[in-house]
């Protein structure tokens, strides 16, 4: 391969994936037809005009569902975005039972923690594979090892607030996992790319964490999560998708603190901004994602 | 009808042609002023056969590569007429007042004092 054809194979990638397999090959055969022979890169206009005609293949992609199947997919990405470091974390509690050296750890451990991650990933890529009964039998089996894990394995602690928060950890992942049931009883084509984009925003998220101890930059997970957001504010030109999924994720992470406060009878949440900010965010994408989506049926057509 | 769309029907008035024929010969018909890159032309293709103006006429694979042409329907053939009688119009009332100088601009004498 050329490193010609190598980099229009790259700009190809602007397009959606149906329409790769489609056209990609015969788009190919003209560019490289059109570039003239010994050149190494395409023409700035031809990779201007590739990119912008491949964002715009997207959208008219997305305009092909309606604001609900939209709206149905991003709350199912927000969840699955809340899920998987649950998940990992659920993982985690296993090898530090495993690995522990002292008696202070409390939380879930053992067989459970580890069962309920191993249920919840389950669960999660079921979703895609579109199969529904197992994907029912394996979120009702989630729900009992996140139930057991949580509620009755460790201990609960000892102020208010905190046993609020402890409580409200596990009622928003069974409150999770029923959403995915129901989400999923749509049988909507859900594209294997959105799961890995769900994975490395977690990882965009998760993996400052490490680095922070690293680099000594303390400040380096905000930078990257704001980041994060910038460029899917942008992206919501082409696609409002990605920005709800995030906004639903910050919503759902922040509903434990919810719980808590009301189980506390603080309800200090109430007043963080940030939620606010997040809700009005969230507006704002489900407004945009509306207009780049096809209406519903028309009012009285069957 | 913008100027590339209306190019991009003009060379397949002689006949059906594939991706990068239909890049030369719309080179060729505007003397070298409209230069579609590659992206803008599917991206033409594509809106154009939706609208039902421009079809497939058949595919084959050359070096590994699958290759189709494009051809006009009667819509397109009657579309683009239609865009050139407009154009034609248009032109009229220039070249035509450039012809008659005495004239004003509305096919008015000019005042004189």
């Amino acid at each position: 391969m050329s490193p010609l054809e190598r980099r229009c194979r790259w700009l190809l990638l602007a397009y959606p994936a149906g329409y790769r397999r489609a056209h990609g090959e015969e788009i190919l055969g003209t560019l490289l037809e059109a570039t003239p022979q010994g050149r190494k890169r395409p023409y700035v206009r031809d990779i201007r005009a590739l990119l912008v005609a491949g964002i715009r293949a997207r959208a008219a992609e997305n305009g092909r569902m309606t604001t609900a199947a939209n709206l149905r997919l991003a709350v199912l990405l927000g969840i699955v975005l809340y899920l998987e470091p649950v998940a990992v974390s659920d993982a985690e509690d296993f090898a530090q039972t495993t690995g522990r050296t002292s008696g202070l750890y409390t939380g879930p451990h053992g067989v459970p923690a580890l069962l309920a991650a191993l249920l919840l990933a389950a669960t999660i890529i079921l979703v895609w594979v579109r199969r529904r009964p197992i994907l029912i039998g394996a979120a009702t089996a989630a729900v009992g090892a996140v139930a057991y894990s949580g509620l009755f394995q460790g201990e609960l602690s000892d102020s208010q607030f905190s046993a609020g928060m402890d409580v409200g950890v596990v009622t928003t992942q069974l409150l999770c996992l029923a959403a995915l049931m129901v989400l999923a009883s749509w049988n909507e084509r859900r594209a294997w790319g959105w799961l890995w984009m769900t994975v490395a925003i977690v990882a965009v998220f998760t993996l400052p964490f490490f680095f922070q101890t690293l680099v000594h930059q303390p400040h380096i997970g905000l930078f990257l999560i704001l980041g994060l957001l910038v460029v899917l504010a942008a992206w919501t030109v082409t696609d409002a998708r990605p920005l709800v999924a995030v906004c639903t994720y910050y919503l759902i992470a922040s509903m434990p603190m919810m719980l808590g406060g009301a189980i506390a009878g603080v309800g200090g949440w109430f007043y963080d901004p940030v939620v606010w900010i997040f809700a009005v965010i969230t507006g704002l994408a489900v407004w945009r994602l509306s207009r780049q989506s096809v209406l519903r049926t028309k009012r009285g057509a069957s | 009808m913008r100027e590339p769309t209306y190019f991009v029907l003009a060379s397949l008035l002689a006949g059906p042609l594939h991706g990068y024929a239909i890049i030369k010969r719309a080179e060729e018909l505007s003397s070298g002023r409209v230069r579609l890159a590659t992206g803008t032309l599917y991206t033409a293709l594509d809106r154009l056969t939706a609208e039902g103006y421009v079809r497939l006429v058949s595919e084959h694979v050359v070096g590994g590569r699958i290759r189709r042409t494009y051809g006009l329907t009667d819509d397109g053939s009657g579309a683009l007429r239609a865009e050139a009688v407009r154009m034609a119009e248009a032109a009229r009332l220039v070249t035509d007042a450039a012809a008659e100088p005495h004239r004003g601009r509305l096919g008015r004498k000019p005042r004189t004092a």
